[in-house]
């Protein structure tokens, strides 16, 4: 089956952005993403106390990878898959979790937090935002509403001349 | 495919550069880094062997700017060019909305061209994808070389019917690394007119 090539997320982002934060609040973690699995940030928190965090665009885009890097190790041991990572180095850990077949749930935490807790309360996030991602396709008036046609392509076209001459 | 975040006004498109090893894939985004203005351009990421071939991706992000009050980026990818990493070049390859393959003008690499161009198809095959319904263009790449091969024959090796836009391209002196850009941009943003 060929894939669309347009993939709508809706308001219920707004929701899930929400989740995040209070899944920071909760487990006492840096940061908080959910991932496309091509390695886009679609909603990301970082808790008030934490420092700037690295750049969202690389990390959203190594973590895709190291997911789909082992979920074809998965398969190869005759697992379906993997659907949670671990990484811990000595003042930082990532917690990974798949929501469903298009994203994933990112948690940065540091020495302070136990992995229990980050997961405990990551898996109840995972099912809240599972939740709303189901629940809540892009509301097709407003993506109805949203013309993509000869303006959006014409515009396109002198901004790509502009940012991309030799 | 491309994604559309409209609670965020976000458009984002995955380009891919393919092409056999030491065609100039890395090349050509290591140049686009240092020629794009600052403000557009994220960080880039090199994920490679210490004699400096890629094992598993390159990654730059670029902002187009906003077209139509969506914010649209491109994230560049390269692939392992190398036979051996055929399986990173799969998972790298998945949903990927636009190709720039980057074929070598030296004479002993036509056939590595050749191998490289069917194992995209090979590939693209894997993820429901045939290489007609992706957007992708050639970049026909080293014209710089003294024995540069003539670029009819490069093409004769990989698209002989010229189905595809094809530019020449010298990546190491920073020459025609754009027009590929452009024109797989241009028809990867038309995609999203079309798909709607």
């Amino acid at each position: 089956m060929i894939e669309p090539s347009v993939s709508l997320y809706g308001q219920g982002l707004q929701r899930v952005t929400d989740h995040l934060g209070a899944l920071l609040q909760k487990s006492h973690s840096l940061y908080a993403m959910l991932i496309d699995r091509k390695g886009f940030v679609l909603a990301h928190r970082e808790s008030l106390w934490a420092p700037r965090p690295p750049s969202l665009d690389s990390i959203a885009t190594l973590v895709a990878g190291n997911f789909a890097t082992t979920a074809a190790l998965a398969r190869m041991l005759g697992e379906t898959k993997f659907t949670e990572l671990v990484h811990q180095g000595e003042k930082t850990g990532l917690y990974l979790e798949e929501v469903d077949d298009r994203t994933l749930l990112l948690v940065v935490f540091d020495q302070s937090t136990p992995i229990g807790r980050v997961k405990l309360f990551v898996k109840k996030a995972v099912a809240d935002v599972g939740n709303v991602l189901r629940e809540s396709p892009a509301d097709k008036s407003e993506t109805d509403a949203f013309d993509f046609g000869d303006d959006f392509t014409k515009s396109a076209d002198a901004l790509l001349d502009d940012l991309f001459k030799e | 495919m491309t994604t559309i975040n409209f609670a965020a006004r976000e458009i984002n498109c995955k380009i891919v550069y393919y092409g056999p090893g030491l065609s100039g894939k890395t090349t050509n985004l290591k140049q686009i880094y240092q020629r794009v203005a600052p403000e557009v351009k994220g960080e880039m990421v090199s994920l490679a062997t210490e004699d400096e071939r890629t094992l598993f991706f390159d990654f730059l992000p670029i902002d187009l700017g906003t077209v139509k009050g969506f914010k649209t980026r491109f994230h560049l990818y390269t692939v392992p060019g190398q036979t051996f990493y055929n399986a990173s070049r799969k998972l790298i390859l998945r949903g990927a909305d636009g190709i720039i393959f980057v074929a070598d003008s030296a004479p002993d690499r036509q056939e590595a061209n050749r191998e490289s161009w069917l194992n995209l198809i090979d590939n693209l095959r894997e993820h429901a994808m045939k290489i007609g319904e992706v957007p992708l263009v050639i970049q026909v790449n080293k014209r710089d070389l003294p024995n540069a091969v003539p670029i009819d024959r490069v093409l004769g090796v990989i698209d002989p019917e010229r189905r595809h836009l094809h530019f020449a391209g010298a990546a190491a002196q920073g020459k025609g690394i754009f027009d590929p850009l452009r024109a797989v941009s241009r028809l990867v943003l038309q995609n999203i007119a079309k798909a709607r």
